[in-house]
């Protein structure tokens, strides 16, 4: 796959143009840098000569001084230009990471249950990484390259034509010869990405399930697959390694050459009187003091061989378009919502249908109690309503309006979701209740605290609400957990809640003290729980029984219990029988 | 997190072992490093003999043209030795990193707290970039020993050629040295800085994507980055400050080197017009000196750089032990094979056999507080007979989770101990696995592999009963809808299958590998009533219907289901991570209030 090179240089200028004061300030460092690079070599060509004729030896020792000086004054320029390069690097590629942060979790649910953190924490951090250099570095080192090229070819022709005109062709010949040489490496560098980025996944995996790993007795085994992964990554390595360097060596052969080239020609121009010993050595200084910023150069592009893989990748990323697009813009009431759901369908694959062909009418205000076995499409539904997924056949309303209508984020900020697994950040307890939004104010939180029952575990925090959690939210016991997501959905004042298993995993003493919690969070709002067991939905005013994506049972609550004929009847029985047995 | 210090007489140690560790390797590079940096020098002579004809002083007898050729054919053999030079160098470096890596990784997944890889994302970044800088050093000393050679052949040759001003020239260096080791301190700080910033940035990368679809409904994606960008911000500070500290350093070592030509041509000015130094001496003094690939100073730059890299190392090693738990370099850097050709380890298969048996497990006086909460378990009895069913019950933060991750070795227990048959048991993380004691966590974890690979994980196929696994799961209905059965891959973190289908794969998992000890922690949460039913009836009938040949299978659980409850031959109640009462659920029922109430929570909602 090739991408035009117009592309990488697309990224570059985008993210570049809003740090053009920084850019220009670079771009005259770099000028500077290169005049005083040039004025060193003139004077030591000056020394010689003049060392060889009856001048006075005073000039000989100024000519030293001055060169010791235009040497500090270089050194100066250049450490700044490096300052000011970095700087610009760190600012454009930052935010290219958040950039592609907010593109990647604005990417569909379908795409992360395909791409791992650690995956992505590659594609974001690793690949943008090596763009770091790219932003700043490629341009002042190619252009500066050029510039001390083209430099040294003025000043030379002033010199002797012929110099100037042979010097050219080397340049030309050199940089023409390495460019052609480096692409062979190009595959060997996007296998190796891959190989690492494989590398990232499997640790970040392993190390997640690491007890599973050791309580199963699977440690030999996980280290046979680390070895096979790691060798594939090693070895990816040291191929591209190795063939980037055969594309060195043919440059360097073809350099030499040059070199010898002029030194025939300078040693020819000399005995014909054409030019003064001094002269000789200016060309050959020049000639070596080439070398460098023409390896670097090559070195930048070899840089860029990796950079185009990455810059591909992440392109690729951000050419991903979510599936799930925003409506028009609707706009839905505050207050409780009624939901709707019409006629619909939906697969994750096309043979395997979840729901088939659903039905139902929720009115504002109303608790509908969702039951079914795993798999019965509980928690699809779900995921509908928050269009995760759109529905592959008819319409889902809320309030009245059409899902498809509305902006996602209106349609978000309306619904309110709890799961059975809540997602801790190692961040403040702030953050933690707000997932960062900054226009809820401290108020709002410590009444949605209080409300829901933390305020006890709130007067414990150090630092009140700036207490960090540790990583992996360690020293939270799940019951503090699960009324902490309560919090979450409690403060972004929707009208609508989900609560999908969300506290399956307590004991049924934690359950019933989170009771007074979910009261309240359920308060002037319709809501929908989801629940594998009975005890779960209890307050519900109607209940549905989900069957392999049909409705089984659905009525109010209090007529299916008492309907003989009902399941709901038949469940509650059995779960009396399973009590006294 | 513990940190050891590390003293210098270790740091040689551990130098020389990874030497050691690939001797050839390390000896070729080392020998194409002298060649590839030596030969360079023979330049510098030719450039000074050529200039020695053109000007007609002191030549040795070549004439211009079998010095242009020689300079071509010293020029080609260099190349060649870079090549080798650098193919050898790659392979040793990746070599030992991937020895470094497997080490750490192995030590990971062996003895590592449970606690200290509770962040994935972060780990992989000192995985990634620790395991770099701590190897660093160890090829650079390659480097520097071909620039030492060279260095040293240059300094003979200079001042045989002009003893007085190559003393002068270099009076410079010495300061150089002397700076950047007083700066050692320093470079070891921002580099700290850098890579703890860094560490931030990838550690809440890692949580942000695992928690994509709570960011999403949340709708605060943008408020999410918001957060990601100030941390950004403090790695960008923190670069900068290590980049511009480095250039600082580079910078010194141009301005001697631009320093010792200034005294050059200062003192050079008078002898060469009275014809003791050639235009083909300065020619020498300047390529060797300041433009040839070999520069005198370079070595000191190169030194300044080794220096940087041990301490910059000292700072990786550093991070990279906080992660093991005792004698970290140790286990770090113990050397064996890394598999980087050849057959890859195989997987040794332990057959079950009377000496795996169990009679009895016992716990006694077991106590472990977590650091930060002081919560936790304490004083822990338990007596489990062989065949029988313990289940432990309790609320939420009782310290049933914690107590199992105790008793398996997870979680390092404070006081107490655990026999086995009687006989304690040392290193519980490596004694109580299959085919003696098998776990199944409260949240399982499964990996982006087939289905197939994530129940038997190495186990021969052939040497168990997969299939008697899968049904006791009750997977094999769930098995028929996979289009690709048992071969079916499931996502990343298994996130193609269903809760339910997640906790019972592990279950089956657990059960293939029909260990004497079954311990398993809230194994049925995300079960409906009809599938739990089924899986905890068959998994006690395994134990039933094995009970009259070889395997008698001992059940440990952590549960309120009332199922589980039921087959309890002995049920433990904690509160408070104290054992409140023991006993069987009719006896307890009637005497535990702790136990009433757990089990009228389920009977309040069925009215």
């Amino acid at each position: 796959m090739k991408t035009p090179h117009s592309q990488y240089w697309g990224l570059l200028i985008d993210y570049l143009k809003p740090q053009w004061p920084r850019v220009l300030l670079m771009t005259l460092l770099l000028f500077g840098s290169i005049g005083l690079q040039l004025v060193n070599p003139l004077i030591v060509r000056h020394f010689i000569d003049t060392a060889r004729s009856t001048e006075a030896l005073q000039k000989l020792i100024q000519a030293g001084l001055l060169f010791i000086g235009v040497g500090l004054m270089h050194q100066a320029v250049s450490a700044f230009s490096v300052y000011v390069s970095s700087d610009v690097s760190w600012r454009t590629t930052n935010r290219l990471r958040a950039d592609l942060t907010l593109h990647i979790l604005g990417l569909d649910i379908s795409f992360h249950s395909t791409h791992t953190p650690g995956e992505l924490i590659e594609r974001v951090d690793g690949d943008v990484d090596r763009l770091a250099n790219f932003f700043s570095q490629f341009v002042m080192e190619i252009l500066g390259g050029i510039l001390l090229s083209v430099g040294t070819l003025i000043v030379l022709f002033y010199e002797d034509w012929r110099l100037s005109a042979i010097l050219g062709v080397l340049v030309t010949v050199y940089l023409m010869v390495h460019i052609r040489s480096q692409l062979i490496a190009e595959p060997y560098w996007d296998t190796e990405r891959q190989t690492s980025a494989d590398l990232s996944s499997f640790l970040e995996e392993r190390l997640s399930g690491l007890r599973d790993i050791r309580a199963n007795g699977a440690i030999a085994h996980v280290m046979r697959r680390f070895h096979e992964v790691m060798r594939r990554a090693v070895l990816s390595k040291f191929k591209a390694d190795v063939i980037t360097d055969v594309g060195w060596t043919i440059s360097n052969i073809v350099f030499a050459v040059g070199f010898a080239t002029v030194m025939g020609l300078s040693a020819y121009l000399f005995q014909a009187n054409a030019i003064t010993i001094g002269t000789v050595y200016l060309v050959l200084h020049y000639l070596q003091m080439l070398h460098a910023p023409l390896n670097r150069i090559q070195r930048q592009i070899e840089d860029f061989q990796m950079v185009k893989v990455s810059i591909r990748r992440v392109r690729e990323l951000m050419q991903t378009e979510p599936k799930i697009q925003d409506g028009p813009g609707a706009v839905l009431t505050p207050g409780a919502l009624s939901v709707e759901c019409q006629n619909i369908s939906f697969s994750y694959q096309p043979e395997r249908p979840i729901l088939k062909n659903l039905s139902f009418h929720l009115s504002p205000g109303k608790v509908l109690g969702l039951l079914g076995r795993t798999g019965s499409g509980k928690t699809t539904l779900s995921r509908l309503l928050f269009r995760l997924y759109d529905t592959s056949d008819g319409t889902i309303h809320l309030g009245d309006t059409d899902l498809r209508t509305l902006r996602l984020s209106d349609l978000r900020r309306h619904i309110g979701i709890v799961t059975q697994e809540v997602q801790l950040f190692q961040a403040s307890v702030r953050d933690n209740l707000t997932l960062f939004d900054r226009t809820i104010e401290d108020d709002q939180v410590l009444a949605g605290l209080q409300a829901l029952g933390l305020g006890d575990w709130y007067d414990t925090l150090p630092d009140g609400l700036d207490t960090e959690l540790p990583p992996s939210g360690g020293g939270l016991s799940a019951g503090e957990a699960q009324l902490l997501a309560f919090t979450r959905v409690f403060l972004r004042n929707p009208g609508l809640i989900i609560l999908d298993e969300a506290s399956s995993r307590l004991d049924p003493a934690t359950e019933r003290h989170l009771e007074r919690a979910i009261d309240t969070l359920l308060l002037n709002r319709t809501a929908i729980i989801i629940a594998h067991r009975l005890s779960t939905v209890q307050r519900a005013d109607e209940i549905m029984i989900l069957e392999e994506g049909q409705i089984r049972e659905y009525g109010e609550y209090e007529n299916l219990a008492a309907n003989p004929n009902s399941i709901l009847f038949g469940l509650l029985r059995t779960g009396l029988e399973e009590f006294l047995a | 997190m513990k940190t050891l210090p590390l003293n210098t007489g270790k740091k040689r140690h551990y130098f020389w072992r990874l030497i050691r560790f690939s001797p050839l390797l390390y000896g070729l590079s080392f020998i194409f490093s002298l060649a590839y940096y030596g030969l360079p020098l023979l330049i510098g002579l030719i450039i000074r003999e050529f200039f020695n004809a053109l000007t007609g002083e002191t030549p040795v007898g070549f004439d211009l043209w079998t010095l242009v050729i020689l300079f071509l054919g010293t020029r080609l053999t260099i190349q060649i030795f870079e090549q080798s030079y650098a193919a050898t160098y790659a392979y040793f470096e990746g070599k030992l990193q991937t020895l470094i890596r497997r080490n750490l990784f192995k030590s990971l997944l062996q003895d590592a707290d449970i606690h200290t890889v509770q962040n994935p994302g972060e780990i992989i970044n000192r995985f990634d970039d620790d395991t770099q800088g701590a190897v660093a050093p160890i090829t650079i000393v390659i480097e520097l020993s071909g620039h030492a050679l060279s260095a040293l052949i240059a300094l003979v040759v200079l001042l045989r050629v002009n003893a007085f001003i190559t003393l002068f020239a270099f009076l410079p260096m010495i300061a150089i040295v002397a700076l950047t080791n007083g700066l050692g301190q320093r470079i070891q700080t921002y580099r700290r800085m850098n890579r703890e910033a860094t560490g931030r940035v990838t550690g809440f990368l890692g949580e942000l994507f695992g928690a994509a679809q709570a960011i999403k409904v949340a709708n605060t994606e943008t408020d999410a980055v918001h957060h990601f960008d100030g941390l950004s911000e403090v790695r960008r500070k923190a670069v900068i400050k290590e980049n511009l500290f480095n250039q600082l350093l580079t910078s010194m070592n141009s301005t001697t080197i631009n320093l010792a030509m200034g005294v050059i041509l200062i003192l050079a000015g008078e002898m060469m017009r009275g014809g003791v130094f050639t235009v083909g001496d300065f020619a020498l003094f300047v390529n060797y000196i300041a433009l040839g690939q070999v520069s005198v100073l370079g070595f000191a730059n190169w030194l300044g750089r080794l220096l940087a890299a041990f301490k910059q190392a000292d700072v990786s090693l550093k991070r990279l032990s906080e992660l093991t738990t005792d004698d970290t370099q140790e286990k770090l850097l113990r050397l064996g094979p890394v598999y980087l050709r050849g057959n890859f380890p195989s997987v040794p298969f332990i057959v079950k056999n009377r000496n795996h048996r169990l009679n009895r497990l016992e716990v006694d006086g077991l106590t472990y507080r977590y650091p930060d909460t002081g919560r936790g378990i304490e004083n822990i009895y338990l007596s489990l007979e062989a065949g029988t069913v313990t289940v432990i019950t309790g609320r939420v933060g009782s310290g049933k989770t914690t107590l199992l991750e105790v008793l398996l070795g997870h979680l390092p227990q404070d006081t107490g101990n655990v026999y086995w048959n009687g006989k304690p048991i040392v290193d519980a993380a490596s004694f109580l696995i299959p085919p003696r004691c098998a776990y199944t966590p409260q949240v399982p974890r499964l990996f982006s592999d087939a289905l197939r690979e994530n129940i038997l994980m190495g186990l021969p196929e052939d040497n168990v009963n997969l299939p008697a696994a899968i049904w006791a799961a009750v997977m094999e209905d769930d098995l028929k809808t996979f289009e690709s059965g048992l071969d079916t891959v499931i996502g990343p973190r298994g996130v193609r299958l269903s809760g339910g289908q997640l906790q019972r794969t592990a279950a089956a998992r657990m059960l293939v590998r029909a260990p004497e000890l079954l311990v398993f922690d809230d194994l049925s949460s995300a079960l409906d009533v009809e599938t739990e039913q089924k899986l905890w009836r068959r998994v006690f009938e395994r134990r039933e219907a094995t009970a009259n040949s070889l395997p008698i299978s001992t059940y440990l659980v952590v549960s309120h289901r009332p199922i589980a409850l039921q087959h309890a031959d002995n049920i433990v109640v904690l509160k408070d991570g104290r054992i409140e009462a023991k006993g069987t659920l009719e006896v307890l029922l009637e005497t535990c209030a702790e136990m009433q109430r757990l089990w009228q929570g389920d009977k309040v909602l069925n009215h």
